[in-house]
């Protein structure tokens, strides 16, 4: 049994990696893609069947949004990005409790070692993913306010000119504020990084402690899984969120 | 940045990701959010007018139910007063019909007894004329002989006289 913290590729591309979770990324947002197509052409005014469920998701989604914005208008700003990463993050969580994670893949001797390359593994388990994603978040949060209240203004939160009210302080905690938008990338990244990761770990574990039929073990970590990669999608989509409101809010001088 | 090699963090495959995810939140912006939101929102909207429009319509019929039994109260008020006037007016008029008929009637009456009266009493004069002349006719045929014209005359007008001092 090996485990290993960076996503394995199974192919190359001219040089570039095609790593497990490059692929059953690419396959959650095609799924979805097409998803979205099938369901926009079937649209009807009367809702039935498949569009019931996803109106269901969306207005709850869309409530919640409007619960932290407190108006409709700066909801349907935010809207797509925190649905997005919600629906996105949640499905690739979710990859973990398939079966075959970690154990189907392809076997290669590295090192003199036995290694199996697995097909299947969940894709926030890799850092690329979770990297790109808060970087994505923690960019469109700037952008989206600077398009709120002009590039002067939002950049007063950052650069604060020392010889004026605040003093040194002021400048202070503009570098601070500076830091901690680097930091939200970072914790955005490890956190969703580290509990997927962890979890296919544990799940991977408990495959092999007790033989054959005999085994039961991954039954409670796979319910414990499922409710993890609800609440961590939950996390990253509702911080995004907040971020997103409080970025697009004026600074009281 | 070691670090992040040791993580597995390959710059290619993070703008692959970005790449994708970027995709993603374009295409379901696209062809998921947008008409899915505003199919809701329009068939909200349309929900709350017609609901809206059931509640006019609720409140325009109690409206005219509510007019329509003043109307009738007031008809029924008027028809009453209408009615009572007539019986009232009726009443008037029977009693005034009445009190002249009793009125005519008493002065026919009193006219026809003043009429009799007179009759009666022309009746009894000219009945006690002819009872003079008869007396003085039957008493002339009885002194013809034993009277002359004077005396005759002065006898007759003292009887005629004495009857009208004894009888009136």
């Amino acid at each position: 049994m090996h485990i290993s913290i960076s996503a394995e590729p199974i192919f190359y591309l001219w040089n570039f990696p095609v790593t497990n979770t490059l692929l059953i990324s690419t396959a959650i947002v095609l799924s979805l893609i097409i998803f979205s197509f099938f369901l926009n052409k079937r649209l009807k005014t009367i809702p039935s069947g498949i569009q019931n469920i996803i109106e269901y998701i969306l207005e709850s989604l869309l409530n919640l949004v409007d619960s932290v914005t407190g108006s409709r208008e700066q909801s349907k700003k935010f809207f797509p990005l925190v649905a997005s990463i919600f629906i996105f993050v949640i499905l690739s969580n979710w990859v973990e409790i398939l079966p075959g994670l970690g154990t189907i893949g392809i076997k290669e001797i590295n090192n003199g070692k036995e290694v199996i390359k697995p097909f299947i593994r969940s894709s926030s388990s890799d850092l690329n993913v979770t990297l790109s994603i808060a970087l994505i978040s923690v960019f469109s949060v700037q952008i989206l306010g600077i398009t709120a209240m002009g590039i002067k203004k939002y950049s007063k939160r950052f650069f604060v000119n020392p010889f004026k009210k605040p003093y040194v302080v002021g400048t202070f905690v503009g570098i601070l504020e500076i830091i901690s938008e680097l930091a939200k990338i970072i914790s955005f990244s490890f956190r969703l990084f580290g509990n997927i990761f962890a979890g296919e770990v544990v799940l991977i574990i408990s495959l092999f402690l007790l033989p054959y039929f005999f085994n039961i073990l991954p039954l409670p970590f796979l319910f414990l899984e499922l409710f993890v990669g609800f609440i961590q999608a939950l996390i990253f989509s509702m911080l995004t969120l907040i971020f997103l409101k409080v970025g697009c809010t004026e600074i009281e001088e | 940045m070691e670090l992040f090699d040791k993580l597995g963090v390959d710059w290619r495959l993070l703008i692959a990701q970005i790449i994708n995810f970027s995709l993603l939140l374009f295409i379901l912006y696209k062809f998921l959010y947008k008409p899915v939101l505003n199919l809701m929102e329009k068939r909200e909207r349309k929900v709350r007018e017609s609901l809206d429009n059931a509640k006019k319509i609720e409140e325009k019929l109690l409206n005219t139910e509510r007019e329509k039994e003043a109307i009738i109260k007031k008809a029924k008020e008027k028809e009453l007063n209408i009615i009572r006037e007539a019986e009232k007016k009726a009443n008037e008029r029977r009693d005034n019909i009445i009190k002249k008929i009793e009125k005519e009637t008493g002065d026919l009456i009193n006219k026809t007894k003043e009429k009799l009266r007179l009759e009666k009493k022309e009746t009894i004069n000219e009945i006690k004329k002819e009872i003079a002349e008869l007396i003085v006719l039957s008493v002339e045929k009885i002194l013809q002989e034993k009277m002359d014209d004077e005396e005759d005359k002065r006898i007759v007008e003292k009887i005629v006289n004495d009857i009208n001092n004894k009888n009136l």
